[in-house]
């Protein structure tokens, strides 16, 4: 790696002289037959596989820029829990492109080489694993880069089975308008110094860039410090897995088709957030800088944008209008941390000075929402929890990322212990109107989804996997005065 | 603007704590001596004044995840938990001060700065100061409520102690002018609230020895 490509402000090279278009991976490769740009991909991470671990530009270094085992120059940077997540990422996706295009053109690959993107939020096949990462060899009969060794990915997804539309969607992500914010309130997290898990998560990366992570990937091994099993599950393997790029690259066109909703979505102006600067490494192993303001518009500043770019049709009802903490007041909450392994219900206590607020939570002018607070684990179990509010589906968490969060060693800006966030407002009025909203019989329900089955195969229990407890220190509900309201 | 800052009560004990131990600074200036030993008005001014700074975002904390008519009440359980650690520290100091009433004060310094280098490059020390954002449930009523809320204090205060003690055990001893008690103040806050103030953990080590070679030389 040399630093004598180091400069102020990336402006691109001759790479740059057309705009690239990033395709949805089944729409180049909807059947068995091999798709040039596809190919071109697994041969690229053939290549980089080959390189020693020490070049920057290997696949086992591009993975550790993200997160690893080990620690070395540039290594361990990821943005996650913070509002630099998707500027962070962004950054990482263009130059992985860069250096898998250099290998692309070399090879004598398709001269419009972009990165692929799996939007998996879309009815099967697409909503399964691509065929290219499930085809054990290549069209020369050399190894698939792309497919992993059994266990690599959960057994359900490597083998076909398709994601839960409730796992796949960002209908709630494309429901905020403000990409700043805490929890439910935001796109893009919230106000935080530039470190690798904090707890400022915005929407679209907890639901779906976290549960994606979670249900491809699979349960690992306890304890396991190595990047052989459930690779997505654990930042520290994940982008060693070839679909993790096709993964972020779909998480950052949704991005792209957040913005292009309107309605006053944009992105920060926070010269905090703008002039942030993260290093990374070029095709020619040089290390470039870019400041987050240096990567907002796609096509004019990295040339490329997505096949679609079509602003997601919200059908949900609007949400209501929110202030921003420390407005927000705790109305109700379990009374003692909850430890499950397997489907658990729990009391909502509401003191009996909270009890008018929640009763006026299906109110109009009031908002509401569910959090899940100091959640505790060894590691990320590798499955997903369902929560439900009085029988109400609310969401999905992952615990992606928590063995990093509640490491003791590692540094973090935040409170250890992961937090979701849930807007619930809508359900507290459909459980009102349903009768259903009682301040006596409030209950939240956590439920561990199995992975997926090979289809065809029998569905395992949860007493089958022998999950490992988790720990949910507090899940509670706070009311949160509208805008109207004052 | 209660409301918006929850801790101004905090915070007014803070800055008079602070001129607590100016007008003290002032008075020992003044005196005929200048002795070293504990003195516990002097160690409740010095826990109120230094170490409750660092630990305002753990009583937003609390003030946030309380329902309203609890927030000050949390607040202020809260706060006395973590106090009252700091304050079983003092009966170390007095010990401590017990123990050296007889050595030389500069030899104490130099031996208390020593220790303090020591122990910034100690896996306790860094996993201390990474834990400083650390929670614990706090129910919503009741006497579960009050016992999480002091269980959070007695935890934070405990780790703060862990994180701080031979600093503050040495200025709880020895005389120290206010200016370098307000630079340590600076310190335990940017190390415990700040990411640089993090990395600085280690090039502490040699403020505090160099420090201690100063007043072995020049007393």
């Amino acid at each position: 790696m040399t630093s004598a490509a180091q400069s102020d402000h990336y402006d691109g090279n001759s790479q740059e002289d057309q705009v690239r278009v990033r395709r949805d991976v089944w729409g180049l490769m909807p059947g068995a037959d091999w798709d040039p740009t596809v190919l071109a991909y697994a041969k690229a991470v053939q290549v980089m596989q080959a390189r020693p671990a020490t070049d920057p530009r290997s696949w086992s270094y591009q993975g550790a820029i993200h997160s690893a085992f080990v620690t070395g120059p540039l290594m361990n940077q990821c943005q996650h829990g913070t509002w630099f997540f998707l500027a962070w990422h962004r950054m990482y996706l263009y130059f992985f492109e860069r250096i898998v295009r250099a290998n692309v053109d070399a090879h004598g690959g398709p001269a419009d080489f972009a990165l692929p993107y799996w939007n998996y939020d879309q009815p099967a096949p697409a909503n399964t694993l691509p065929l290219a990462f499930r085809t054990p060899a290549l069209p020369d009969g050399s190894a698939n880069p792309l497919m992993l060794a059994p266990g690599g990915r959960s057994a359900g997804i490597a083998g076909g089975a398709q994601l839960r539309p409730q796992d796949t969607s960002s209908a709630a992500a494309m429901l905020t308008t403000a990409f700043v914010g805490r929890g439910p309130l935001s796109f893009g997290g919230d106000v935080s110094l530039p470190v690798r898990f904090a707890r400022s998560a915005g929407q679209l990366e907890q639901q779906p860039h976290n549960i994606i992570h979670t249900v491809v990937g699979g349960p690992r091994p306890r304890g396991a410090t190595d990047c052989r099993i459930g690779l997505m599950t654990d930042p520290r393997c994940a982008a060693l897995d070839p679909i993790f790029w096709l993964h972020h690259a779909n998480i950052d066109r949704l991005w792209v088709t957040w913005l292009a909703q309107g309605g006053g979505r944009s992105d920060p102006t926070d010269a905090r957030w703008l002039n942030q600067r993260f290093t990374f490494v070029d095709e020619h192993g040089a290390l470039v800088n870019l400041t987050v303001a240096d990567i907002l518009d796609t096509v004019s500043q990295l040339n490329y944008r997505y096949d679609d770019q079509t602003p997601a049709a919200v059908t949900a009802p609007a949400p209501r209008v929110m202030r921003m903490a420390p407005d927000e007041e705790l109305v109700a909450a379990t009374d003692q941390p909850v430890t499950l392994a397997g489907p658990v219900t729990a009391a909502l206590v509401v003191p009996g000075s909270t009890r008018t607020r929640v009763q006026r939570l299906a109110d109009p002018i009031s908002a509401a929402y569910l959090a899940v607070d100091d959640i505790e684990a060894a590691q990320n179990p590798g499955v997903v929890y369902d929560l439900l509010l009085n029988d109400a589906y609310v969401g999905t968490f992952s615990l992606f990322g928590i063995e990093l969060m509640n490491d003791p060693d590692r540094d973090h800006e935040g409170v250890p212990g992961l937090r979701h966030t849930f807007d619930v407002s809508a359900i507290v009025t459909t459980l009102e109107a349903d009768g259903r909203w009682d301040p006596d019989e409030l209950t939240v329900t956590v439920v561990p989804v199995a992975p997926a089955p090979v289809p065809g195969a029998r569905a395992a229990g949860l007493e089958e996997l022998g999950l490992e407890p988790i720990t949910l220190g507090r899940i509670s509900l706070f009311a949160v005065e509208s805008e109207t309201a004052a | 603007m209660i409301q918006r800052y929850p801790q101004w009560w905090i915070a007014g004990g803070v800055v008079a704590a602070w001129a607590g131990l100016a007008a003290t600074t002032l008075g020992h200036a003044l005196g005929p001596v200048h002795h070293h030993g504990f003195d516990p008005v002097h160690w409740t001014l010095m826990c109120v004044a230094m170490a409750v700074p660092p630990n305002l975002p753990a009583v937003r904390h609390v003030y946030a995840n309380s329902i309203r008519v609890r927030r000050q009440w949390a607040s202020g359980v809260y706060l006395a938990a973590y106090l009252a650690v700091w304050l079983g520290l003092g009966g170390i100091a007095y010990l401590v001060g017990l123990v050296t009433a007889d050595v030389p004060e500069r030899t104490v310094a130099v031996a208390g700065l020593g220790v303090a280098a020591a122990w910034q490059v100690t896996r306790a020390k860094r996993r201390a100061v990474l834990a400083c954002a650390r929670t614990v449930p706090l129910p919503p009523a009741g006497r579960r409520a009050d016992a999480a809320c002091v269980r959070f204090g007695l935890r934070q205060g405990r780790r703060c102690v862990v994180s701080c003690w031979p600093l503050m055990l040495l200025m709880g001893i020895v005389a120290v002018p206010l200016a370098a008690m307000a630079a340590a103040a600076v310190l335990m806050y940017a190390e415990e609230r700040t990411t640089a103030g993090r990395r600085l953990v280690g090039s502490a080590v040699v403020l505090f020895s160099a420090a201690a070679t100063a007043i072995a030389v020049f007393g």
